[in-house]
């Protein structure tokens, strides 16, 4: 028979409950019955005293220690596994605010095409309309008409093997400036950007 | 003591997983007391339980990410502090982390009730000092639930279920160390019998 099964006297009970009657752990029945007993036995009152020192004891464990000094050290030698890059430790920031890494990344995007586009916007980088950031110097400078389909722009730039290399807005005014591969197209796409009806104006540079 | 919120908790080991020195502050300092405690009735021995408690935060805050939520945060600090004890003790080659006083799991029926009174004879002081002693000398099964029972004060169930033994074990195992503690209180002062 399991110790659980067998009939207790009332001593076993009380010893058996006596180690949680003094964390108050017990239900109400068992904390009459201790109280009873205790009421009715001096050796009891013993036992409790006893018990009550001993848990008062081990709950002192490390009650005299400085955890001050501890805290210190560990902070001292605390270095974190990986030093992770600036945008892992964007995206684990945004993490521990409870933004899920996928939301996380988008956010991220999101946030530096702001930033790239307010900059290009306000000219953060000191460039002029006229400054050229790209190696390849542009062929052609075209004024773009207001509302025009900046899509359908690239597409035409694209069919005549040009490029974009830079752009600029100025005073509600967007220019874009185009490298061509072969010089010789550079007329043909002008004149199909101004038959789209797209652009205001055309320049060839110099 | 509790364990942190999950959510603040989650927050904070992210926080701890990019170097945040804070988030590694708050942690400790709600757990290092409990923690201290659960190595120090394990290894008798102050130094070497600061240096434990001290190892058990460093891997922990290493690899934050590996707690996953599936147990309480105080447990699994609580299962790394056991293995590094478990190390140390190896180091220590013996006797000085095993307990002295060798215990079966004896059903308390089977005992006659110690004397309970033999600290009405002691100094406070005095008392203290024994007592700390005897304790120090139970097996580790013992004090373990000494720990979970007096020093987090769990219920007899929630005991059990840590100790991942039935509660009747617990039960005895209880009795036990309090009537061992009674014997080696007297045995201290030299009067050599344990029970009456």
């Amino acid at each position: 028979m399991s110790e659980d099964m067998m009939p207790l006297n009332d001593q076993h009970r009380f010893e058996q409950l006596l180690p949680f009657y003094i964390t108050n752990k017990l239900s109400l029945d068992d904390i009459a019955f201790v109280e009873s007993y205790i009421a009715s036995n001096s050796d009891a009152k013993k036992a409790l005293h006893f018990t009550e020192q001993l848990s008062r004891i081990v709950r002192n464990t490390g009650g005299n220690r400085n955890p001050e000094q501890a805290i210190n050290r560990l902070l001292a030698n605390f270095k974190p596994r990986k030093r992770l890059s600036l945008i892992r430790r964007l995206i684990e920031k945004l993490r521990s605010l409870g933004i899920s890494p996928p939301l996380a990344i988008a956010l991220l995007v999101i946030v530096g095409q702001g930033i790239g586009y307010t900059a290009h916007k306000m000219n953060w980088f000191g460039h002029t309309d006229e400054t050229i950031l790209t190696e390849s110097s542009p062929h052609l400078s075209i004024t773009v008409k207001k509302g025009a389909d900046y899509g359908a722009i690239a597409v035409i730039i694209e069919q005549f093997g040009g490029r974009i290399v830079h752009s600029s807005a100025a005073i509600n005014v967007q220019k874009i400036f185009i490298t061509v591969m072969d010089k010789m197209k550079i007329q043909g796409l002008i004149d199909a950007l101004m038959d789209a009806g797209l652009i205001e104006t055309a320049a060839i540079l110099l | 003591m509790k364990d942190l919120p999950v959510k603040e908790l989650k927050k904070l080991l992210n926080q701890i997983g990019i170097g945040d020195n804070k988030a590694v502050e708050t942690v400790y300092r709600h757990y290092q007391a409990s923690l201290y405690a659960f190595i120090r009735l394990r290894v008798r021995d102050d130094e070497a339980a600061e240096e434990i408690l001290n190892d058990t935060f460093m891997i922990a805050f290493q690899k934050p990410e590996q707690y996953n939520g599936s147990s309480e945060f105080k447990t699994w600090l609580c299962g790394i502090a056991k293995n590094v004890c478990g190390t140390w003790m190896r180091k220590q080659n013996s006797g000085v982390a095993k307990s002295i006083v060798e215990m079966d799991e004896v059903l308390f029926e089977n005992l006659p009730s110690p004397d309970w009174d033999i600290l009405s004879r002691l100094e406070a002081q005095e008392m203290d000092d024994v007592l700390r002693e005897c304790i120090d000398k139970l097996p580790i099964t013992h004090k373990e639930a000494f720990f979970w029972a007096w020093f987090e004060e769990e219920p007899m169930e929630v005991v059990a279920e840590r100790l991942d033994c039935p509660i009747g074990t617990i039960k005895s195992r209880l009795f036990n160390a309090r009537s061992k503690i009674a014997d080696c209180v007297k045995g201290a002062f030299g009067s050599g019998v344990a029970y009456v």
